[in-house]
């Protein structure tokens, strides 16, 4: 009898164990489908809609400027998904892609050093990161700057040049494979970690006191000056990117750094936690989304 | 000069090639300001199976790394050889199959 009573104790237990292992990314789901589905009816009729989503654009940018997006997954384009003009010479300019050399650079980089070999032998991983790891989240950039560090070697940086070829060819194979962005959230601190990078996308900050969803989550679709803002969905899943305006590659910190700029902070070190967690942030948002690897943009 | 980057692919007897030739291409003023040597292409030509089907003599109105399309009827299979010379002397040759 008592031998019955503790095995159902032990039984109930253990599946409570089991069935919270994968609960932790709950509220993170949540936030992740009420996202897209915001998206979604947001550009679903933009001449309908325009009372509610776009009280600022004129007849002829509803008509020409900004088109209806049908498939969610186009979001991974930016602007370039409702934007018809800049979809146009964005396709021209891939015709021969500027970051096609620095893709082959990335491999030779690859090739030539045994102790990046040993750390990441699967070349396709760039969807898996950033990932929660002894108690702190780390991107794919600290990732290879740790494994450098490891072997007694200098770190690369965190913004263009080695580490950005490197990265691009990560990302160009995971690409190749058909991954996608595979962001895990498995444990208490990973949650509290998520949580930390969701307040901080939404506060307002800087002399211009915007908080990154003023922009991209409100105000996605409408213009600063002459530039469309692109959507909070799919806005990791392109990098390396090459930027017209930089004339070469970048990472996903470099870009964050500019952007901070933009709004009249200062930003944060590429290297700090603050930086990652957004990241992290960032990428659960666009969990399930096919990479595309290195793309260009203006 | 490094090696050509070539795109050749055929639809309904047609074919559709793009090229990237890599040169920084200074014209004699830009030359001068950056302090380097003048250089620029000055002849391309394009040949499938030995056959001429693209020539074109340019000159300082090219800009950096130009950027190169053109059709002609062929098949598939076709063996494909672009040559670009410049002002140096210099020349550079790749042969790539049509898709």
């Amino acid at each position: 009898m008592i031998k019955k009573f503790i095995s159902l104790i032990a039984a109930v237990s253990l599946s409570t164990l089991l069935l919270n292992a994968g609960d932790y990314n709950k509220q993170a789901e949540k936030d992740r489908v009420a996202l897209k589905e915001y998206f979604a009816k947001k550009f679903a009729n933009p001449l309908k809609n325009r009372g509610e989503y776009f009280p600022y654009a004129t007849d002829k940018e509803l008509k020409e400027g900004i088109l209806p997006v049908k498939n969610s997954e186009d979001f991974r384009l930016g602007t370039y998904a409702f934007n018809k003009i800049g979809k146009e010479q964005y396709e021209e300019l891939n015709e021969m892609a500027p970051y096609l050399d620095d893709i082959d650079e990335g491999e030779e980089l690859y090739n030539g050093s045994s102790a990046i070999k040993k750390c990441f032998p699967n070349p396709a991983i760039a969807g898996e990161y950033p990932m929660f790891k002894d108690g702190k989240v780390i991107t794919l950039t600290a990732a290879i700057n740790q494994c450098l560090k490891k072997a007694g070697k200098k770190s690369w940086g965190w913004k263009k040049g080695k580490i950005a070829k490197l990265e691009a060819y990560f990302a160009n194979k995971t690409k190749e494979a058909g991954k996608k962005v595979n962001i895990k959230i498995n444990s208490q601190k990973a949650m509290e970690a998520y949580e930390r990078g969701k307040k901080e996308y939404y506060s307002q900050r800087g002399y211009l006191k915007l908080s990154c969803a003023n922009c991209h989550v409100q105000g996605s679709g409408q213009r600063v000056r002459k530039e469309y803002l692109h959507t909070l969905y799919g806005a990791t899943t392109h990098f390396p990117v090459y930027r017209l305006k930089w004339q070469g590659l970048g990472t996903l910190e470099r870009r964050i750094e500019g952007c901070e700029k933009d709004e009249g902070e200062n930003p944060h070190k590429p290297s700090s936690p603050w930086v990652a967690e957004m990241i992290y942030f960032m990428a659960y948002m666009s969990n399930g989304l096919p990479v595309d690897g290195p793309d260009l943009r203006k | 000069m490094k090696k050509i980057r070539i795109r050749a692919k055929e639809k309904k007897g047609i074919v559709t090639v793009k090229a990237v030739i890599k040169h920084p291409m200074l014209s004699y003023i830009e030359a001068k300001k950056k302090h380097k040597k003048v250089n620029f292409i000055t002849y391309i030509v394009a040949k499938a199976d030995g056959e001429t089907v693209y020539e074109v003599s340019t000159s300082q109105f090219l800009s950096k790394n130009p950027f190169i399309k053109f059709q002609y009827r062929g098949k598939k299979g076709q063996e494909l050889e672009i040559t670009a010379k410049d002002l140096s002397g210099d020349s550079v040759t790749t042969v790539k199959k049509v898709k």
